[in-house]
Protein backbone atom coordinates (compact mmCIF):
# COMPACT_ATOMS: atom_id res chain seq x y z
CA UNK A 1 0.00 0.00 0.00
CA UNK A 2 1.48 3.32 -1.02
CA UNK A 3 1.81 5.96 1.74
CA UNK A 4 1.79 9.72 1.25
CA UNK A 5 1.13 13.01 2.99
CA UNK A 6 2.30 16.60 3.07
CA UNK A 7 5.92 17.31 3.87
CA UNK A 8 4.90 19.44 6.81
CA UNK A 9 2.83 16.66 8.37
CA UNK A 10 5.60 14.14 7.81
CA UNK A 11 8.25 16.47 9.24
CA UNK A 12 6.12 17.00 12.33
CA UNK A 13 5.73 13.26 12.70
CA UNK A 14 9.45 12.76 12.30
CA UNK A 15 10.13 15.33 15.03
CA UNK A 16 7.69 13.59 17.35
CA UNK A 17 9.25 10.22 16.71
CA UNK A 18 12.76 11.54 17.23
CA UNK A 19 11.69 13.13 20.53
CA UNK A 20 10.13 9.87 21.63
CA UNK A 21 12.87 7.56 20.47
CA UNK A 22 15.88 9.75 21.22
CA UNK A 23 18.56 10.90 18.83
CA UNK A 24 20.37 8.12 16.92
CA UNK A 25 18.50 5.29 18.64
CA UNK A 26 17.43 2.58 16.18
CA UNK A 27 15.12 4.58 13.96
CA UNK A 28 14.63 2.94 10.59
CA UNK A 29 13.24 3.80 7.20
CA UNK A 30 12.48 1.70 4.18
CA UNK A 31 13.90 2.01 0.69
CA UNK A 32 13.18 0.31 -2.63
CA UNK A 33 15.73 -1.55 -4.72
CA UNK A 34 15.57 -1.90 -8.49
CA UNK A 35 16.96 -0.87 -11.84
CA UNK A 36 16.43 1.40 -14.85
CA UNK A 37 14.23 0.22 -17.73
CA UNK A 38 16.15 2.20 -20.34
CA UNK A 39 18.74 5.00 -20.50
CA UNK A 40 17.40 7.50 -17.97
CA UNK A 41 18.65 10.94 -17.04
CA UNK A 42 19.26 11.59 -13.35
CA UNK A 43 18.17 15.13 -12.54
CA UNK A 44 18.50 17.59 -9.69
CA UNK A 45 14.70 17.94 -9.46
CA UNK A 46 11.48 16.11 -10.39
CA UNK A 47 11.03 17.25 -13.98
CA UNK A 48 12.85 17.54 -17.29
CA UNK A 49 13.40 21.22 -16.54
CA UNK A 50 16.07 20.32 -14.01
CA UNK A 51 19.74 19.76 -14.78
CA UNK A 52 20.89 16.23 -15.53
CA UNK A 53 23.83 15.11 -13.35
CA UNK A 54 24.23 11.75 -15.07
CA UNK A 55 22.54 8.93 -16.93
CA UNK A 56 21.45 5.58 -15.53
CA UNK A 57 21.31 2.45 -17.67
CA UNK A 58 19.77 -1.01 -17.21
CA UNK A 59 22.18 -3.07 -15.14
CA UNK A 60 23.34 -0.20 -12.92
CA UNK A 61 20.92 -0.86 -10.06
CA UNK A 62 19.18 1.80 -7.93
CA UNK A 63 18.10 2.45 -4.36
CA UNK A 64 15.08 4.76 -4.10
CA UNK A 65 14.80 6.66 -0.83
CA UNK A 66 11.80 8.94 -1.43
CA UNK A 67 9.61 10.28 -4.22
CA UNK A 68 7.24 13.05 -5.21
CA UNK A 69 3.87 11.85 -6.41
CA UNK A 70 2.52 14.91 -8.26
CA UNK A 71 5.42 15.97 -10.42
CA UNK A 72 5.77 16.12 -14.22
CA UNK A 73 3.58 13.67 -16.12
CA UNK A 74 5.52 11.09 -18.12
CA UNK A 75 3.16 8.72 -20.00
CA UNK A 76 0.52 9.01 -17.31
CA UNK A 77 2.98 8.61 -14.44
CA UNK A 78 3.49 11.68 -12.24
CA UNK A 79 5.86 10.10 -9.76
CA UNK A 80 9.54 11.04 -9.75
CA UNK A 81 11.88 8.94 -7.62
CA UNK A 82 14.84 10.30 -5.69
CA UNK A 83 17.48 7.61 -5.84
CA UNK A 84 21.11 6.58 -5.90
CA UNK A 85 22.68 4.94 -8.95
CA UNK A 86 24.58 1.98 -7.46
CA UNK A 87 27.22 1.92 -10.21
CA UNK A 88 28.06 5.59 -10.77
CA UNK A 89 27.05 6.88 -7.28
CA UNK A 90 25.03 9.67 -8.89
CA UNK A 91 22.06 10.87 -6.85
CA UNK A 92 18.95 12.62 -8.15
CA UNK A 93 15.48 12.26 -9.60
CA UNK A 94 14.24 10.15 -12.50
CA UNK A 95 10.72 9.47 -13.73
CA UNK A 96 9.09 6.43 -12.15
CA UNK A 97 8.07 5.43 -15.69
CA UNK A 98 11.64 4.47 -16.45
CA UNK A 99 12.35 2.50 -13.25
CA UNK A 100 11.43 -0.94 -11.95
CA UNK A 101 11.73 -1.82 -8.27
CA UNK A 102 10.30 -3.57 -5.24
CA UNK A 103 10.08 -2.16 -1.76
CA UNK A 104 8.69 0.87 0.02
CA UNK A 105 9.76 4.45 0.43
CA UNK A 106 8.21 7.69 1.57
CA UNK A 107 6.03 9.43 -0.97
CA UNK A 108 5.57 13.19 -0.67
CA UNK A 109 2.96 15.20 -2.56
CA UNK B 1 5.18 -8.47 -48.19
CA UNK B 2 4.01 -11.16 -45.81
CA UNK B 3 5.66 -11.28 -42.40
CA UNK B 4 5.70 -14.66 -40.70
CA UNK B 5 5.01 -14.54 -36.99
CA UNK B 6 6.76 -17.05 -34.81
CA UNK B 7 8.56 -17.17 -31.50
CA UNK B 8 11.31 -14.67 -30.82
CA UNK B 9 14.53 -15.43 -32.66
CA UNK B 10 17.19 -12.88 -33.44
CA UNK B 11 19.62 -14.15 -36.02
CA UNK B 12 23.11 -13.11 -35.10
CA UNK B 13 25.65 -11.86 -37.57
CA UNK B 14 28.81 -13.97 -37.40
CA UNK B 15 31.34 -11.35 -38.45
CA UNK B 16 34.16 -11.02 -35.97
CA UNK B 17 36.37 -8.00 -36.14
CA UNK B 18 38.63 -7.19 -33.23
CA UNK B 19 38.31 -3.68 -31.99
CA UNK B 20 40.26 -1.59 -29.52
CA UNK B 21 38.74 1.17 -27.40
CA UNK B 22 39.61 2.80 -24.11
CA UNK B 23 36.04 3.39 -22.96
CA UNK B 24 34.89 5.83 -25.62
CA UNK B 25 32.81 4.17 -28.36
CA UNK B 26 34.63 3.45 -31.61
CA UNK B 27 32.68 4.84 -34.53
CA UNK B 28 32.87 2.87 -37.77
CA UNK B 29 31.22 2.95 -41.16
CA UNK B 30 28.08 5.01 -41.54
CA UNK B 31 26.67 2.53 -44.07
CA UNK B 32 23.64 0.61 -42.78
CA UNK B 33 24.80 -2.86 -41.69
CA UNK B 34 23.34 -5.96 -43.34
CA UNK B 35 20.69 -7.84 -41.37
CA UNK B 36 19.10 -11.23 -41.09
CA UNK B 37 15.30 -11.29 -40.80
CA UNK B 38 13.79 -11.61 -37.37
CA UNK B 39 10.32 -11.59 -35.87
CA UNK B 40 9.05 -10.34 -32.54
CA UNK B 41 6.25 -11.94 -30.55
CA UNK B 42 3.92 -9.11 -29.49
CA UNK B 43 4.27 -8.28 -25.80
CA UNK B 44 7.32 -10.48 -25.35
CA UNK B 45 10.77 -9.30 -24.31
CA UNK B 46 13.37 -8.96 -27.05
CA UNK B 47 16.99 -9.93 -26.48
CA UNK B 48 19.50 -7.68 -28.20
CA UNK B 49 23.25 -8.38 -28.50
CA UNK B 50 24.49 -5.66 -26.13
CA UNK B 51 22.19 -6.93 -23.35
CA UNK B 52 24.82 -9.59 -22.63
CA UNK B 53 27.30 -6.88 -21.61
CA UNK B 54 24.91 -4.71 -19.60
CA UNK B 55 25.03 -6.43 -16.22
CA UNK B 56 21.23 -6.75 -16.04
CA UNK B 57 21.60 -10.46 -15.26
CA UNK B 58 23.61 -9.60 -12.13
CA UNK B 59 21.45 -6.83 -10.73
CA UNK B 60 19.61 -9.04 -8.26
CA UNK B 61 22.77 -10.23 -6.45
CA UNK B 62 24.19 -6.68 -6.58
CA UNK B 63 21.09 -5.28 -4.89
CA UNK B 64 21.08 -7.99 -2.23
CA UNK B 65 24.71 -7.38 -1.36
CA UNK B 66 24.14 -3.62 -1.30
CA UNK B 67 21.27 -4.05 1.15
CA UNK B 68 23.35 -6.22 3.50
CA UNK B 69 26.29 -3.81 3.47
CA UNK B 70 23.94 -0.91 4.26
CA UNK B 71 22.38 -2.83 7.12
CA UNK B 72 25.79 -3.57 8.66
CA UNK B 73 27.03 0.00 8.23
CA UNK B 74 23.88 1.55 9.69
CA UNK B 75 23.87 -0.86 12.62
CA UNK B 76 27.45 0.15 13.37
CA UNK B 77 26.19 3.76 13.55
CA UNK B 78 23.34 2.84 15.88
CA UNK B 79 20.49 2.76 13.36
CA UNK B 80 18.20 0.00 12.16
CA UNK B 81 18.01 -0.71 8.42
CA UNK B 82 15.12 -2.87 7.26
CA UNK B 83 15.92 -5.81 5.02
CA UNK B 84 13.37 -7.11 2.53
CA UNK B 85 13.35 -10.71 1.35
CA UNK B 86 11.21 -9.97 -1.69
CA UNK B 87 12.74 -10.14 -5.19
CA UNK B 88 14.40 -6.84 -5.96
CA UNK B 89 13.19 -6.63 -9.53
CA UNK B 90 10.12 -8.32 -10.83
CA UNK B 91 10.56 -11.44 -12.89
CA UNK B 92 8.64 -9.81 -15.68
CA UNK B 93 10.78 -6.69 -15.52
CA UNK B 94 12.14 -7.43 -18.94
CA UNK B 95 8.67 -6.97 -20.39
CA UNK B 96 8.76 -3.45 -19.08
CA UNK B 97 11.97 -2.48 -20.88
CA UNK B 98 11.11 0.69 -22.76
CA UNK B 99 11.66 -0.24 -26.39
CA UNK B 100 11.88 2.67 -28.84
CA UNK B 101 8.93 1.49 -30.96
CA UNK B 102 6.60 1.59 -27.95
CA UNK B 103 3.62 -0.58 -27.06
CA UNK B 104 3.31 -4.10 -28.43
CA UNK B 105 0.91 -5.59 -25.88
CA UNK B 106 -2.66 -5.44 -27.17
CA UNK B 107 -4.24 -6.31 -23.81
CA UNK B 108 -2.30 -3.53 -22.07
CA UNK B 109 -3.25 -1.09 -24.84
CA UNK B 110 -6.94 -1.99 -24.52
CA UNK B 111 -6.97 -1.50 -20.75
CA UNK B 112 -4.52 1.34 -20.16
CA UNK B 113 -4.01 3.05 -23.51
CA UNK B 114 -0.55 4.67 -23.40
CA UNK B 115 -0.65 5.14 -19.63
CA UNK B 116 1.81 3.33 -17.41
CA UNK B 117 -0.23 0.48 -15.86
CA UNK B 118 1.86 0.69 -12.70
CA UNK B 119 0.81 4.28 -12.11
CA UNK B 120 -2.83 3.27 -12.30
CA UNK B 121 -2.76 -0.01 -10.41
CA UNK B 122 -1.51 0.21 -6.82
CA UNK B 123 1.86 -1.39 -6.18
CA UNK B 124 2.07 -3.77 -3.26
CA UNK B 125 4.70 -2.68 -0.81
CA UNK B 126 5.82 -3.88 2.60
CA UNK B 127 4.17 -2.08 5.50
CA UNK B 128 6.54 0.45 7.07
CA UNK B 129 7.40 0.00 10.71
CA UNK B 130 8.77 3.46 11.34
CA UNK B 131 8.03 7.05 10.46
CA UNK B 132 9.70 9.07 7.73
CA UNK B 133 13.49 9.22 7.91
CA UNK B 134 15.03 11.73 10.33
CA UNK B 135 17.82 14.04 9.20
CA UNK B 136 20.25 12.09 11.36
CA UNK B 137 19.20 8.84 9.71
CA UNK B 138 19.47 10.28 6.21
CA UNK B 139 22.91 11.76 6.92
CA UNK B 140 24.18 8.43 8.23
CA UNK B 141 22.72 6.49 5.32
CA UNK B 142 23.10 8.89 2.41
CA UNK B 143 25.23 11.80 3.52
CA UNK B 144 22.36 14.22 2.75
CA UNK B 145 18.87 15.10 3.98
CA UNK B 146 15.53 15.29 2.16
CA UNK B 147 15.65 19.11 2.39
CA UNK B 148 19.20 19.30 1.02
CA UNK B 149 19.83 16.29 -1.19
CA UNK B 150 23.23 16.01 -2.85
CA UNK B 151 24.12 14.78 -6.35
CA UNK B 152 26.53 12.02 -5.32
CA UNK B 153 26.26 9.25 -2.75
CA UNK B 154 27.68 9.72 0.76
CA UNK B 155 27.47 8.00 4.13
CA UNK B 156 26.90 4.26 4.25
CA UNK B 157 25.61 4.25 0.67
CA UNK B 158 28.96 5.44 -0.64
CA UNK B 159 30.85 2.93 1.46
CA UNK B 160 28.74 0.08 0.11
CA UNK B 161 29.05 1.23 -3.50
CA UNK B 162 32.83 1.61 -3.14
CA UNK B 163 33.11 -1.91 -1.69
CA UNK B 164 31.24 -3.38 -4.66
CA UNK B 165 31.98 -1.12 -7.65
CA UNK B 166 35.14 0.88 -6.93
CA UNK B 167 36.94 -0.42 -10.05
CA UNK B 168 34.09 0.64 -12.33
CA UNK B 169 34.80 4.26 -13.31
CA UNK B 170 31.92 6.18 -14.85
CA UNK B 171 33.23 6.00 -18.43
CA UNK B 172 33.59 2.22 -18.25
CA UNK B 173 30.31 1.77 -16.38
CA UNK B 174 28.34 3.67 -19.01
CA UNK B 175 30.04 2.28 -22.15
CA UNK B 176 27.41 -0.38 -22.86
CA UNK B 177 24.60 2.09 -22.28
CA UNK B 178 26.17 4.66 -24.60
CA UNK B 179 26.77 2.08 -27.32
CA UNK B 180 23.16 0.95 -26.95
CA UNK B 181 21.86 4.48 -27.30
CA UNK B 182 24.09 5.15 -30.30
CA UNK B 183 22.85 1.98 -32.03
CA UNK B 184 19.29 3.01 -31.23
CA UNK B 185 19.80 6.44 -32.69
CA UNK B 186 21.27 4.99 -35.92
CA UNK B 187 18.38 2.56 -36.08
CA UNK B 188 15.84 5.37 -35.87
CA UNK B 189 17.51 7.03 -38.88
CA UNK B 190 17.91 3.83 -40.90
CA UNK B 191 15.92 3.82 -44.19
CA UNK B 192 14.61 0.31 -43.48
CA UNK B 193 13.09 1.49 -40.20
CA UNK B 194 11.89 4.68 -41.84
CA UNK B 195 10.01 2.59 -44.44
CA UNK B 196 8.48 0.44 -41.69
CA UNK B 197 7.35 3.53 -39.74
CA UNK B 198 5.83 4.95 -42.93
CA UNK B 199 3.95 1.70 -43.47
CA UNK B 200 2.75 1.85 -39.86
CA UNK B 201 1.57 5.43 -40.30
CA UNK B 202 -0.32 4.43 -43.47
CA UNK B 203 -1.96 1.55 -41.59
CA UNK B 204 -3.00 3.91 -38.78
CA UNK B 205 -4.42 6.39 -41.30
CA UNK B 206 -6.45 3.56 -42.83
CA UNK B 207 -8.05 3.11 -39.42
CA UNK B 208 -8.72 6.80 -38.98
CA UNK B 209 -5.72 7.73 -36.81
CA UNK B 210 -3.23 10.29 -38.12
CA UNK B 211 0.23 9.94 -36.58
CA UNK B 212 3.63 10.04 -38.24
CA UNK B 213 5.25 7.61 -35.81
CA UNK B 214 4.50 5.52 -32.69
CA UNK B 215 6.29 8.17 -30.63
CA UNK B 216 3.90 10.83 -31.90
CA UNK B 217 0.93 8.69 -30.86
CA UNK B 218 2.37 7.81 -27.46
CA UNK B 219 3.31 11.38 -26.58
CA UNK B 220 0.05 13.00 -27.74
CA UNK B 221 -1.83 15.11 -25.17
CA UNK B 222 -3.77 12.28 -23.53
CA UNK B 223 -5.98 12.98 -20.49
CA UNK B 224 -4.92 12.20 -16.90
CA UNK B 225 -6.76 8.88 -17.09
CA UNK B 226 -7.01 6.83 -20.30
CA UNK B 227 -10.25 7.42 -22.16
CA UNK B 228 -11.90 5.48 -24.99
CA UNK B 229 -10.09 7.47 -27.67
CA UNK B 230 -6.67 6.84 -26.17
CA UNK B 231 -7.37 3.12 -25.77
CA UNK B 232 -8.66 2.81 -29.33
CA UNK B 233 -5.57 4.60 -30.63
CA UNK B 234 -3.23 2.41 -28.61
CA UNK B 235 -4.96 -0.77 -29.81
CA UNK B 236 -4.73 0.38 -33.42
CA UNK B 237 -1.08 1.22 -32.81
CA UNK B 238 -0.32 -2.33 -31.62
CA UNK B 239 -2.32 -3.93 -34.43
CA UNK B 240 -0.59 -1.84 -37.07
CA UNK B 241 2.78 -2.77 -35.61
CA UNK B 242 1.81 -6.42 -36.02
CA UNK B 243 0.53 -5.88 -39.53
CA UNK B 244 3.70 -4.08 -40.67
CA UNK B 245 6.10 -6.04 -38.41
CA UNK B 246 7.51 -2.70 -37.27
CA UNK B 247 8.85 -4.16 -34.01
CA UNK B 248 10.51 -7.05 -35.85
CA UNK B 249 12.11 -4.82 -38.45
CA UNK B 250 13.22 -2.31 -35.82
CA UNK B 251 14.72 -5.04 -33.62
CA UNK B 252 16.48 -6.64 -36.57
CA UNK B 253 18.10 -3.40 -37.65
CA UNK B 254 18.94 -2.42 -34.06
CA UNK B 255 20.54 -5.84 -33.50
CA UNK B 256 22.67 -5.32 -36.59
CA UNK B 257 23.90 -1.93 -35.38
CA UNK B 258 24.59 -3.42 -31.96
CA UNK B 259 26.59 -6.24 -33.55
CA UNK B 260 28.68 -3.70 -35.39
CA UNK B 261 29.25 -1.79 -32.14
CA UNK B 262 30.34 -5.01 -30.43
CA UNK B 263 32.77 -5.81 -33.24
CA UNK B 264 34.26 -2.32 -33.14
CA UNK B 265 34.56 -2.19 -29.35
CA UNK B 266 35.32 -5.83 -28.62
CA UNK B 267 38.28 -5.29 -26.30
CA UNK B 268 36.61 -2.58 -24.24
CA UNK B 269 33.43 -4.63 -23.92
CA UNK B 270 35.35 -7.70 -22.77
CA UNK B 271 36.97 -5.47 -20.12
CA UNK B 272 33.54 -4.24 -18.97
CA UNK B 273 32.23 -7.78 -18.87
CA UNK B 274 35.19 -8.89 -16.74
CA UNK B 275 34.69 -6.01 -14.28
CA UNK B 276 30.97 -6.73 -13.97
CA UNK B 277 31.69 -10.42 -13.39
CA UNK B 278 34.17 -9.49 -10.66
CA UNK B 279 31.57 -7.24 -9.05
CA UNK B 280 28.96 -9.99 -9.19
CA UNK B 281 31.40 -12.41 -7.56
CA UNK B 282 32.10 -9.90 -4.77
CA UNK B 283 28.37 -9.44 -4.27
CA UNK B 284 27.74 -13.19 -4.22
CA UNK B 285 30.44 -13.63 -1.56
CA UNK B 286 28.81 -10.97 0.64
CA UNK B 287 25.40 -12.62 0.29
CA UNK B 288 26.82 -16.09 0.95
CA UNK B 289 28.70 -14.87 4.04
CA UNK B 290 25.53 -13.41 5.46
CA UNK B 291 23.60 -16.62 4.83
CA UNK B 292 26.22 -18.63 6.71
CA UNK B 293 26.25 -16.42 9.86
Amino acid sequence: MRHGGTRRALSALALALTATLGVGVSSAAAEAYGDYLTATKIRTGPSTNYTAVGVGYPGHGVVIDYAYSMAQNINGNRQWNHHTNLTTSKVGFSSDYYMDYEGWFWLYL
Amino acid sequence: MTHVRSSVVVCLLAVLVSGCASGEPTKGSADPPPTSPTTVTPGSPVDLPLDAYSGTGQVEVLLRAQELLLRDCMQAKGFRYEITNAPMTRATGKNLVRRPYGLTDRAQAAEFGYHDPRAIAARSRPTPTAGPPSDAYMMALHGYTVDKPGTTAGGCMKQAIDRLSSDLDETTATLVGRLTEEARSRTADDPRVDDAVTAWSRCMAGRGFRYGSPTDAESAAWPEKPDAKEKATAVADVECKEETDLAGIWSTVEAAYQHRAIEQNAEALQHVRALLARRAARAADIVAEDTET
